[in-house]
């Protein structure tokens, strides 16, 4: 196994984030997860500590997920970013791929989040 | 007036079918169990009021609401009675939190279904069209059925007109027979929305069957 990743979930819902902290956790117990509920404040957690991974909703206030993870991939290109979000619009989904980022529709599950980080961390070995 | 053919209006029916079906996707993953869906009802009417699928007016609904933006737009609504939002909170949480969060947590969850529901919706429908639908951010509410829509009147109609229907409203019921759990979703457009909506679906149609 890895060493422990690293994750920051940014996301306006308070219960999508507490669904899916709970799935990585379920199965990477040991990994630090921490939450920003808007882009200001996922840009001062990045600058403090690095991330492996940005998990980032589309909807939010302030800046949305594409905006977000482009400045993110640009400042943190080591780190992978991942849009999580409801909107599956074929649109959104082609700017993610353009930006670099991964794209997971939601609703969060815990096959589905399970699947994610699995297939990434199988990438990295 | 709005003026449907019967090819039209099926194929309205069938888009919203579509997204309907994605959001109706979305919903058993989050609960993990089988939803049923009715055939979606089309309505023209002048006001939301009278739109007839309001049975129960005084009836306490939760809602939560999100316009949409695009070629054409209106609100998308995700209804469900105030009495049974704790119980589908509960099937939600796929993780254990103490009973007493449950209500905290009330408002959160159903706004992120809503979300989650509304944009499977209009996502869908979007990548049908080919065009991109932008979403705001979701509202939660909790009222009476017949407060879920302002009944604005068209200022700008000309005298002749203010008899005719100017509001699309589209209703789909959903149950989770385990839970006793029903809901709907309702789309709410106005004239000009019909009429753009119209205009692609027949550039759709005209495509499709070419």
């Amino acid at each position: 196994m890895s060493h422990p990743r690293s994750v920051l979930l940014v996301d306006d819902s308070k219960f999508a984030r507490l669904l899916v902290k709970a799935f990585i956790q379920s199965r990477f117990p040991a990994w630090t997860i921490d939450e920003a509920v808007e882009a200001g404040e996922a840009q001062t957690m990045a600058n403090t500590r690095p991330y492996d991974y940005f998990i980032i909703d589309f909807n939010m206030p302030g800046k949305n997920g594409l905006e977000l993870g482009g400045d993110i991939r640009q400042q943190h290109p080591q780190s992978t970013v991942a849009l999580l979000t409801a909107n599956i619009q074929q649109d959104i989904q082609n700017q993610a791929e353009a930006l670099g980022m991964d794209f997971i529709a939601k609703p969060p599950t815990q096959d589905k989040i399970t699947a994610y980080f699995s297939a990434r961390e199988q990438a990295h070995d | 007036m709005i003026d449907l053919s019967d090819l039209e209006r099926d194929t309205i029916t069938e888009l919203i079918n579509i997204g309907v079906g994605r959001a109706a996707a979305s919903l058993s993953e989050m609960v993990d169990q089988r939803v049923e869906l009715t055939v979606p009802s089309i309505s023209f009417v002048q006001r939301f009021s009278d739109a007839n699928l309001i049975a129960a007016p005084h009836e306490v609904v939760s809602a939560v609401t999100q316009s949409f933006n695009g070629p054409f737009k209106g609100d998308a609504l995700l209804v469900f009675p105030e009495r049974r939002s704790l119980e589908l909170v509960r099937r939600l949480l796929q993780v254990d939190v103490p009973l007493d969060s449950l209500s905290d947590l009330e408002q959160e969850a159903l706004m992120e279904v809503g979300n989650i529901i509304l944009n499977a919706c209009l996502g869908s429908i979007s990548n049908v069209l080919g065009h991109p639908i932008n979403c705001s951010m979701p509202v939660f509410r909790k009222c009476e059925t017949r407060n879920l829509m302002p009944d604005y009147s068209p200022v700008d109609a000309p005298d002749a007109e203010t008899t005719a229907p100017f509001l699309l409203i589209l209703h789909v019921q959903f149950m989770l027979r385990e839970n006793d759990i029903d809901g709907y979703v309702l789309f709410v457009m106005d004239l000009d929305s019909i009429q753009t909506l119209k205009q692609m679906v027949q550039r759709y149609l005209a495509h499709a069957l070419s």
